[in-house]
């Protein structure tokens, strides 16, 4: 049914704005050079581009921060123009299956993108530049990558690019707006002022970034997107030394409230509880070796999934490198295989905006090629059932899904967007910490471990011990997990009614309950002791 | 007389623009506070094993403006910085943990998080705190290096010259400060729109952009000796660039800085859009010049190039520490007292000069980055080495500084140039030059020789494992007939050696010219002068400049088509 509503929304764009080109310096320069790109662009005896892809980018910021209780510089965004930045991808030739890193293999004339003073003439000047010189390279690589395969005698695994429905996405943009200076300078220097109450703190630093990027992006198949995302963040910084002498730096980055008159309360929550976890860090037990059941909070699930499922589930076509076709993803066979737990199911969402009052930074209704962006019902009751997907087709697909995401300096990949871990029947936390009490006594454990983040000594979690229930805080420990060993997803017993928004803020998901993980201690020694007494 | 009353004139002006006052190092609060936390490390670090024995501590408050223009489309930034730099020696003067270690690259690099990311003397407690944590780190980091240079001492082979490897520097007050000026931005703005418009649609011009920078700096120096320094520093440049690349992938570039000490000194709108226009004609006849190809003839290097050859082939083989770490060529080491190039040239350092015929000079300084008082330095008189550029490191018969470590960055200081001047006490005019360079090209039976308008900049191999030659790029090269026809020419560099070529010289001009810049070195960039006229030499060696394998864009610039909305 969800499906079904994202589908209805991307068609319902794509009518709206069908084929209306936004006016305004950005889709003109684009358009304008596009269409002599099209035309023009040719070298003699080589093919014309197959695919061109224009993006601009032209960021806003504000920010203000403070160390304890000393405010920084603060740069007026009035005085301080930021370019738009351009780039340009293009795919010639013989194309497909090309590793991200390709280029790289063979050439050192990657065009990165550039910053341009904001105006018409500097837009289109840029993108004549970058057109050229991608078109000139990308030509090169094509015929270099020819005689790869004919030395390999390489076949093609895949199918051709792949054609896409149109598709075009408009929203207008609104006006950066500058934040009330006085207000968020008095807020930051008096949150930042707190780490003066902490005597073990050597620092302790805060900030609040507003930011906004206005997007637009054009390809030679007429698919258009122009958008914005605003991504309005907390830090906070703290650095101190444990009772065993390790020096602990610990950052802490979240997303704030839509709602800004949300904000001052939202901030001091979160430094409160912030510097809650460094009294319990800097007091904690080092780990020890652990093997057992672990609950782990939603951060600490997010490395989890991270580690185990969303690096398998990217990059999911083969690729061509110097050192031959690879596959990059060896779920790409799996799909109606069971690969996890069928406690939860795996979604992407990438046009859906927000969760819970916060902005989800995954929101991307047209990707990096030109088509809609839809859906994905990535795991249902443990099984896989579908993939990020590009126009580069991967076997038994019939068109891209819209998945494909540009990183700086790479072609685009197939990725994820918003990905939400739903429980079939999510637990109150609480329940699920007397499971986990419940699987400790049934293998005779004197505790059990709640992981609530990080690694190494910045890593916090606490032992839970059997007899009374008490808690102890402990640092120092690296859980077992790699991206190949993909079997504790299956030990996945039971998920909570947490959702929570991930420090990715393109993540959302519970606690979850691992009936058994090993944790390691860590052997790096303690820091020196300090020479000078701190002032 | 009349020379000393200009300086002093000179000297009020500055003053008056940059508003400096003359304060009391002991009302200043950042340098109470700053040699406070010192001491009080100081203290402690002293007695450590192994004990630090020299500790300081530079703090700059930096305000930036930056204004560049192009393509219709201006674009300005304006912030504020802060950052401090620790400097820790280990051991003692006579072995310290800053030794170069034989035959390894000596480690210029201080503690990289020396730079305080918070460093804001608002809250002296958080000020503190910030010190003592970066001061732990590179102690921390110094101790370690001592360790190694102790093993290698016991291990590896002697140095040659065994001098200390620290002299500590005079203990000196001072306090000056001002603030940053005011910049009219939109005045800038509009002198940068008009000359910006000039090259729009040429199609000589594949690239080009328009740009102002201002810099102020309030420099903070104080260390274990009890020296406490404040002095403000600031640079203010105008800037155009111009460039294409020609079918064979030859990148040409033309462009003219005006280093000026406030907006007064901004040249007209007039002047810089005439400025803009020569340059652009330049430009437009080097795409069409013929590429010169490799070849030995007389050569004239008028003032500007001259200046860079300078500082290229000789400033660098007079820095002080090069004389001693032998991991270098060492090729004026051992040589004070002998001529070691031509009896016309006398050649002296001295960053005490502001100004030189009207213009700002970058590479002035009051204090250099180890706390010692800049001063004038004659280095090479009528072709005789007499002293060195000198830091606070000791080489063998200069026992002291002379006030040239410098450093740009988180590194630690080396001897560096800063306002060189290249001088002669026999000169002829410009155009006596020209004649003598068609005479020499006749007596020598060339075809042609050279005159070399402008260099953008080179470089020098001053390490033993390279051969000891020098390149520089050349901006604008005519070739000059013995009938005295001149002919531009494209794609060539001046390369040599540096004992070979500065024997070469015929004769000297009286015009002299300065070249304002940075330089960059194992102690970062630091901003530099040099001063030169123009220089005669009998022959000098051209090779073909390194071209892109990029052409021209196959399309011709969209800026040349007709009409369109924009």
């Amino acid at each position: 049914m969800k499906r079904f509503l994202g589908l209805i929304l991307v068609v319902a764009a794509c009518n709206l704005w069908a084929a209306q080109l936004p006016d305004n310096i950005y889709f003109r320069a684009m358009n304008d050079e596009m269409q002599r790109s099209k035309k023009q662009l040719h070298i003699e005896n080589n093919a014309k581009p197959l695919y061109i892809a224009y993006r601009v980018r032209k960021p806003h910021n504000q920010t203000f921060s403070a160390s304890m209780g000393v405010l920084r510089p603060y740069t007026d965004p009035s005085l301080f123009t930021t370019d738009p930045k351009v780039s340009v991808y293009m795919y010639s030739g013989d194309f497909k299956n090309n590793s991200s890193f390709f280029r790289e293999d063979f050439s050192n004339d990657y065009v990165e993108e550039e910053a341009v003073n904001d105006s018409y003439e500097a837009l289109r000047n840029h993108l004549w530049h970058l057109s050229d010189a991608e078109y000139v390279s990308t030509s090169k690589l094509a015929e270099e990558k020819a005689a790869v395969k004919r030395n390999m005698q390489a076949a093609d695994l895949e199918a051709e690019f792949s054609k896409a429905p149109q598709a075009h996405f408009v929203q207008d943009i609104p006006a950066f707006t500058l934040r009330d200076r006085a207000f968020y300078e008095d807020l930051v220097k008096q949150i930042s002022a707190q780490g003066k109450k902490y005597d073990y703190l050597e620092g302790f630093a805060a900030e609040f970034k507003f930011s906004q990027t206005d997007r637009y992006f054009l390809d030679s198949e007429g698919n258009f997107s122009q958008d914005y995302r605003v991504y309005n963040r907390l830090s906070l910084w703290a650095k101190f030394r444990n009772k065993d002498g390790y020096v602990i730096e610990l950052k802490r980055s979240m997303e704030l409230p839509i709602d800004e008159s949300k904000i001052a309360a939202f901030a001091w929550e979160k430094s409160a509880a912030f510097l809650a976890d460094t009294a319990k860090q800097q007091k904690a037990q080092k780990a020890e070796f652990y093997a057992g059941p672990v609950l782990l909070k939603p951060d600490a699930a997010e490395d989890f999934f991270m580690t185990l499922l969303i690096s398998n589930i990217v990059e999911t076509k083969n690729v061509l490198s110097v050192r031959g076709y690879r596959s990059t993803n060896k779920l790409v066979h799996k799909i109606n295989h069971r690969i996890m737990t069928p406690v939860l199911d795996v979604f992407d969402r990438p046009l859906e905006r927000e969760f819970n009052g916060f902005l989800l930074r995954g929101f991307m209704p047209v990707d990096a090629e030109g088509v809609a962006a839809q859906p994905l019902h990535i795991v249902e009751g443990g099984k896989l059932k579908e993939l990020p997907t590009v126009r580069s087709l991967i076997k038994g697909q019939k068109q891209s899904n819209g998945h494909a995401v540009r990183f700086a300096s790479r072609y685009p990949v197939a990725w994820y967007t918003n990905l939400f871990f739903e429980p079939k029947n999510p637990l109150p936390v609480q329940e699920l910490e007397q499971k986990l009490m419940q699987l400790c006594r049934e293998q005779e454990l004197e505790y059990c471990y709640i992981i609530h983040g990080g690694e190494g000594v910045k890593g916090l979690a606490e032992r839970v011990y059997v007899s009374d229930g008490h808690r102890e805080p402990v640092y120092g420990f690296t859980p077992q997990l790699s991206p190949s060993q993909m079997r504790p997803l299956r030990d996945i017993v039971a998920a909570g009614d947490d959702m929570t928004l991930g420090s990715s803020e393109d993540t959302v998901m519970p606690s979850i309950l691992v009936s058994d993980m090993e944790l390691l201690p860590i052997e790096k020694k303690p820091d020196r002791k300090p020479f000078v007494k701190k002032p | 007389m009349q020379k000393r009353w200009i300086l002093v004139f000179i000297c009020i002006s500055s003053c008056l623009w940059a508003q400096a006052q003359m304060c009391e190092v002991k009302n200043n609060e950042p340098l109470k506070l700053l040699h406070s936390e010192l001491m009080r490390n100081f203290k402690v670090l002293k007695t450590q094993k192994p004990p630090v024995y020299y500790l300081s501590y530079r703090y700059n408050e930096v305000s930036q403006t930056f204004i560049e223009a192009s393509y219709n489309g201006v674009s300005t930034q304006q912030d504020q910085d802060s950052n401090v730099t620790v400097m820790v020696r280990v051991g003692s003067t006579k072995l310290d943990n800053t030794r170069a270690l034989k035959g390894e690259m000596a480690d210029y690099d201080l503690v990289s998080d020396g730079y305080l990311p918070f460093a804001q003397l608002q809250d002296p407690k958080a000020f503190q705190l910030d010190l003592w944590s970066a001061t732990q780190k590179a102690v921390e980091k110094a101790q370690q290096q001592y360790s190694q240079v102790l093993a290698h001492s016991r291990t590896r082979s002697q140095a040659a010259d065994q001098s200390d490897d620290f002299v500590f520097p005079p203990k000196e007050t001072y306090c000056e400060v001002s603030k940053p000026q005011t910049i009219d931005i939109e005045k800038v703005k509009a002198l940068l729109a008009a000359g910006a418009k000039l090259p729009l649609g040429k199609p000589y011009v594949l690239n080009y952009n328009v740009s102002f920078s201002y810099t102020h700096k309030q420099n903070y120096f104080v260390d274990s000796r009890g020296t406490q320094l404040t002095f403000p520093s600031e640079h203010m440049r105008l800037l155009y660039t111009l460039s294409n690349r020609t079918e064979d992938g030859m990148d040409l570039q033309q462009m003219k800085t005006y280093d000026i000490a406030s907006l007064d000194e901004l040249p007209s709108q007039e002047q810089f859009l005439a400025d803009i226009t020569q340059s652009l004609q330049k430009l437009e006849q080097l795409t069409k010049a013929q590429p010169g190809a490799p070849f030995t003839a007389p050569t004239l290097l008028k003032g500007r190039a001259a200046a860079v050859f300078v500082h290229e082939v000789l400033g660098h083989r007079l820095e002080g520490h090069r004389q001693k770490d032998e991991a270098y060529s060492q090729t004026f080491t051992g040589k004070v007292g002998q001529p070691v190039i031509s009896p016309l040239l006398t050649i002296i350092d001295d960053p005490t000069q502001i100004y030189f015929n009207g213009a700002k000079l970058r590479g002035h300084y009051v204090y250099d980055d180890e706390g010692v008082k800049s001063r004038p330095v004659t280095l090479v008189e009528n072709g005789v080495l007499k002293n060195f550029l000198m830091s606070s490191n000791p080489i063998k018969g200069f026992p002291t500084s002379n006030g040239h470590g410098r450093l740009g960055g988180a590194h630690r200081a080396v001897a560096r140039m800063g306002v060189m001047r290249a001088t002669s006490s026999q000169t002829v005019s410009y155009e006596e030059l020209e004649q003598k360079l068609i005479e020499e090209i006749k007596r020598q039976g060339k075809p042609y020789g050279f005159i070399i308008e402008d260099l953008g900049g080179g470089y020098t191999f001053t390490s033993k494992s390279m051969p000891q030659s020098f390149k520089l790029e050349t901006k604008l090269v005519w070739r000059v007939y013995p009938d005295g026809r001149k002919e531009m020419v494209r794609g060539l560099d001046v390369v040599g050696t540096p004992l070979v070529s500065f024997n070469k010289v015929l004769a000297v001009g009286n015009d002299d010219t300065v070249f304002d810049g940075s330089c960059g070195a194992e102690s970062g960039w630091v901003t530099q002068t040099n001063i030169a006229p123009s220089i005669l030499f009998s022959d000098l060696e051209m090779q073909k400049t390194e071209t892109s394998s990029w052409k021209p864009p196959l399309l011709p610039s969209p800026l040349l088509e007709k009409g369109g909305k924009k």
